[in-house]
């Protein structure tokens, strides 16, 4: 599948004939690399299409006010990190309310999966993963799985270089420990 | 070096454990992505249909709220109703209980008196007494004698 530039989908998108399909081009350009972050916060795939739903609305509705002054990608991914973090949000709140962690409830859903295999060293990651905390999460997943640059992390989620440096050192230092005591 | 270069060799030198590029183990529905766009299409004008004729759903609370605020303003208004009904009543009964203390501190003379007394009973439409005989005389004079004698007629033949 040939994909569309951004700034060809974006002239379109500012056309009123051309909106919708320069929408769905923007869509099928970056659906999966947006479910893929999703999912891996949120675990479960009906979760996952929820949240992801709800981020492409919102691109929809923001998008004519996109200035342009950051990639559209990483507008996109800020959009995306925030539907996650408030979906978490939520979640916390319901799981609080039947006194369990959110890490436990995530670790759990992983092992609920059908394919899921104990043995495996993708699933163990998985759930070293979900021991983190919400922040190291993020970040290590963002540089780990997306290959993400510490620079264009610093505009997703509006943090110091530095600072993102050493969230991913702890959080690899600690699945490390995970995967060698497990 | 490229990223991916970039972010192995940091692997390897904070977590040499860990090894890197590891896959996510999930699986996705079949077709997923290529029916994902057409469901966001779809619910983005199913938005803008809700936008244009904004309905209002009452949850159940919402429904509840409604309803207390119902029967808050029904007594209210109840209240309000027989609070004035009473005033009305109490200011009747008020006026009767004035005049019977008024009565009992008036002395006995004074009440048969009163009653003795048949005082004529004044109305603002004056009466047939008090028209003048000589009036009445004289309206009689004018009326032709042909009309009088027809109206004796009919009072013969109309008094059983």
């Amino acid at each position: 599948m040939t994909h569309h530039s951004d700034q060809e989908i974006l002239f379109r998108f500012r056309q009123l004939d051309t909106k919708e399909a320069a929408f769905t081009a923007l869509v099928e350009k970056y659906q999966q690399r947006i479910y893929w972050h999703v999912r891996r916060m949120v675990v479960s795939h009906e979760d996952a299409n929820d949240v992801v739903q709800n981020i492409f609305i919102r691109v929809w509705n923001g998008l004519e006010k996109f200035r342009e002054d950051s990639q559209l990608f990483t507008w996109m991914y800020r959009i995306a990190t925030n539907e996650c973090l408030s979906f978490l949000d939520q979640q916390k709140r319901k799981l609080k309310a039947h006194s369990i962690e959110q890490e436990e409830g995530l670790a759990e859903r992983i092992k609920g999966d059908d394919h899921f295999d104990a043995q495996k060293l993708e699933w163990k990651l998985q759930i070293a993963i979900q021991q983190l905390p919400e922040k190291q999460r993020l970040v290590f997943t963002l540089r780990y799985y997306d290959e993400m640059p510490y620079e264009q992390m610093s505009k997703v989620l509006g943090t110091s270089e530095g600072a993102l440096k050493a969230s991913y050192h702890h959080a690899a230092k600690k699945i490390e420990d995970y995967l060698l005591n497990h | 070096m490229n990223e991916k270069e970039t972010i192995q060799n940091e692997l390897k030198e904070i977590a040499p454990g860990l090894p890197a590029g590891i896959s996510v183990p999930y699986q996705v529905p079949t077709n997923y992505f290529e029916n994902l766009s057409a469901s966001i299409v779809q619910q983005i004008h199913r938005q803008s249909v809700k936008k244009q004729a904004p309905l209002f759903y009452l949850s159940k609370q919402g429904w509840l709220t409604v309803a207390a605020a119902a029967c808050v303003c029904g007594i209210l208004f109840a209240s309000l109703y027989f609070f004035t009904a009473r005033q009305q009543n109490e200011s009747a009964a008020d006026t009767t209980k004035w005049v019977k203390k008024e009565v009992t501190n008036l002395s006995e003379e004074i009440l048969s008196e009163f009653i003795q007394s048949n005082a004529p009973i004044q109305t603002t439409t004056p009466s047939v007494a008090a028209i003048d005989n000589k009036e009445i005389a004289q309206l009689v004079k004018e009326i032709p004698t042909e009309e009088l004698s027809s109206f004796l007629n009919e009072i013969s033949t109309n008094t059983p």
